[in-house]
């Protein structure tokens, strides 16, 4: 099969986003939104001047952050996913291999609890990702650094740790005001991040993505077995510390955005794998942009589709499963 | 030390340890010679920076470790090839002899176009990997080791993994290279006929130590060399081409000290080529025997007898001028011939391997 041009994913993702800008509960028409954007971009164009207020309020005030939060989570998701799936040959690993989604959960509990400011939860989320990932490098450097398999296990015992850390939490919290809010970020939710946040969180999690494809093609020497790499002048030690920072830095940070949201970074580059192929150079881009595209559209269902909005997290694990049995059946086609 | 890679380790394995204290020359083919599981690999993978332990290794004046300071194998200028190739499935052969040159910042030794023509792999550029052949992966993974211009070319039973016809299929590749470049060739395996044809130097690696070593053909005759090499004990021989009987296509070799008529298989004198004579196809006479079918019979005096393998059987060194050649016979015949050392006689030469294609 020939490539499929990373620029079609690219025109997928704003077709799909301008669709999303118009969904809601006050529905506006396509048409309309891409003539505001167009004018609001270039100044050209017309757009009813009694209708501006309005337009500027829903689509740009309302509906643009969390739609930006949508393709953020869902790009780093994915890409880090993808990251992870080259790093250690296997195509069954998600952005939570190394513990890191577990401890970023544990830190937002235990900042639901104990801190006051929600500053302070956001801050708790990122180092409980970050030190669960610590704590997996830690015990793989115990028993021997150079083996992927320790790092799996190590970030199996971290994760286990972590979770069991978050039910003690769960137990201490107030079962009528904190228990519920920790369940209910815990389910995923794009509801749960402000403005401000998604901006703030935003600039680190794209350069972590761009750091992660300019380091694609050394991924593809990693998938390649790590003494030819060796042998081919690549700095496998060096590659592989950095991709592990990147993934784990964008995934806490998506945690922060939206708490749990599970299955985007494991469906997403398997079926960008069987798209386009195995080289990570093209992998990681479409599997940024199908991921943003993904939870866009899976956004769009848990906003409409019932009078109650359906925590994204727990659409996107019910989407994910079935879709995920079918990409099983082709998985193996594009590792060849 | 130029001219030399000189390689010392010491590394404890499952069942013995690695030992082995190197001086190897810094250009041909070297063999490291020995059975499964004798170290052979874990040497080449020490001298790669795969394994890192304890020793010190320079390469013609240049050290890579010596005590604390260990040059991780990014770093080293070497190319390796292993068993068997793992090639980028998403790109074209082209892309895959690009790829490692473009990491490498040093100085050019090989030129991709001269790695490619040495490989005859000029009309794969544009294929993927999973339309090669096996011999055809193999010829690509050594022209891509070549491309990242090594300083010293490492390979690991490169043919291991092949079968018969695919082997002769890269061995001719292999000698160009042995031919035609100047970075020094390490090459591990487990196989006479391999080593015969392509070495230049051998180190026979036995539980980790080295057990013997030096040039091909001195070292080959030895006849105290204490690994068994059964069928397979023999010399080789440097000769060229003198002379051609057309009607009956053979052609005569001349080698330091005699000559040998053997099959014209196309040779044009003045040819060079190695050949293997086996010890096994060496028989003795006392006289220059007349009536006999053996094309080849030269004058030699026995230098040494050792016991062979089986204890009915005794090898005899014996010398041409400044060369040797190596016979087979039986304990009892050498009794009633009474062969010793020091005797002259005829070596009945009955079949010559030629080593070139």
């Amino acid at each position: 099969m020939k490539p499929i041009p990373i620029l079609i994913f690219l025109a997928l993702l704003l077709g799909i986003a301008l669709v999303s800008l118009s969904l809601g509960k006050y529905p506006l028409p396509v048409g309309e939104v891409a003539a505001f954007l167009a004018w609001k971009v270039t100044g050209l164009g017309h757009v009813q001047p009694e209708r501006i207020p309005l337009l500027e309020n829903i689509v740009l005030q309302i509906r643009f952050p969390r739609i930006l939060n949508a393709c953020l989570i869902g790009g780093a998701l994915s890409v880090s996913g993808a990251s992870y799936q080259a790093l250690f040959v296997n195509p069954l690993v998600s952005p939570g291999l190394l513990g890191v989604l577990a401890g970023a959960s544990f830190g937002a509990a235990l900042g639901m609890v104990f801190l006051k400011s929600w500053f302070a939860v956001q801050t708790a989320t990122f180092l409980g990702g970050i030190a669960a990932v610590v704590l997996a490098l830690f015990i793989a450097r115990i028993y021997q650094v150079r083996s992927t398999l320790m790092l799996v296990l190590g970030g199996i015992i971290s994760g286990a740790f972590f979770t069991a850390l978050v039910s003690i939490v769960k137990t201490l919290a107030d079962p009528y005001t904190q228990l519920p809010n920790i369940t209910f970020w815990l389910m995923g939710n794009l509801t749960l991040a402000d403005r401000a946040t998604i901006l703030r969180m935003g600039v680190p999690i794209v350069l972590g993505i761009l750091g992660l494809l300019l380091l694609s093609r050394q991924l593809n020497a990693l998938s390649m077995g790590d003494e030819e790499a060796r042998s081919l002048g690549v700095h496998v030690e060096w590659i592989r510390g950095l991709v592990i920072l990147l993934a784990t830095l964008i995934s806490t940070l998506t945690v922060v955005l939206g708490g749990i949201i599970g299955w985007v970074g494991l469906i997403i580059p398997h079926t960008a794998r069987m798209l386009v192929g195995p080289n990570n150079e093209s992998l990681l881009p479409v599997s940024a942009l199908l991921g943003a595209s993904y939870l866009l559209l899976v956004d769009d269902l848990s906003r409409t589709l019932f009078t109650v909005e359906v925590p994204i997290g727990i659409v996107t694990s019910l989407v994910g499963i079935p879709f995920f049995l079918l990409v099983m059946k082709n998985a193996r086609k594009g590792w060849q | 030390m130029t001219g030399l890679i000189k390689a010392r380790f010491t590394m404890p394995l499952d069942t013995f340890s690695l030992e082995v204290d190197l001086s190897l020359p810094h250009q041909g083919i070297t063999a490291l010679f020995g059975h499964s599981g004798s170290g052979k690999t874990t040497l080449l993978r020490c001298i790669a920076g795969l394994e890192h332990t304890e020793g010190f290794l320079s390469v013609n004046g240049e050290v890579w470790q010596d005590g604390k300071r260990f040059l991780p194998t990014h770093q080293r200028p070497l190319g390796y090839v292993f068993q068997e190739a793992s090639l980028f499935p998403h790109l074209s052969v082209l892309g895959n002899l690009t790829y490692g040159r473009k990491r490498s910042r040093r100085e050019l030794r090989v030129s991709l176009d001269k790695a490619v023509e040495l490989l005859g792999i000029g009309s794969l550029m544009d294929r993927k990997p999973d339309k090669l052949s096996g011999g055809e992966r193999q010829r690509v993974a050594i022209a891509r080791a070549l491309a990242v211009s090594p300083r010293l070319l490492l390979m690991d039973e490169p043919l291991a993994a092949l079968d018969l016809t695919r082997k002769h299929e890269i061995l001719p590749y292999l000698e160009r290279l042995h031919d035609e470049l100047e970075i020094p060739i390490l090459y591990v395996s487990h196989s006479p006929d391999e080593v015969a044809r392509l070495a230049d130097h051998i180190v026979v690696l036995q539980e980790g130590r080295a057990v013997a070593q030096g040039p091909l053909a001195e070292t080959l005759a030895r006849l105290d060399l204490p690994i068994r090499l059964g069928e397979d004990a023999g010399v080789v021989l440097e000769a060229r081409v003198v002379e051609k009987d057309e009607p009956w296509h053979l052609a005569r070799l001349d080698f330091p000290g005699g000559q040998l008529w053997t099959r014209d298989t196309g040779l044009s004198i003045g040819k060079h080529v190695r050949v293997r004579i086996l010890a096994r196809d060496v028989s003795l006479a006392l006289v220059h025997q007349e009536h006999t079918s053996i094309q080849n019979l030269i004058p030699a005096t026995v230098e040494a007898l050792a016991p062979d393998e089986h204890p009915a059987q005794i090898l005899a060194r014996l010398r041409i001028g400044p060369s040797v050649l190596m016979a087979r016979l039986t304990e009892r015949s050498a009794h009633a011939l009474d062969i010793r050392p020091g005797l002259e006689l005829f070596a009945q030469v009955k079949s010559v391997a030629l080593l070139d294609s």
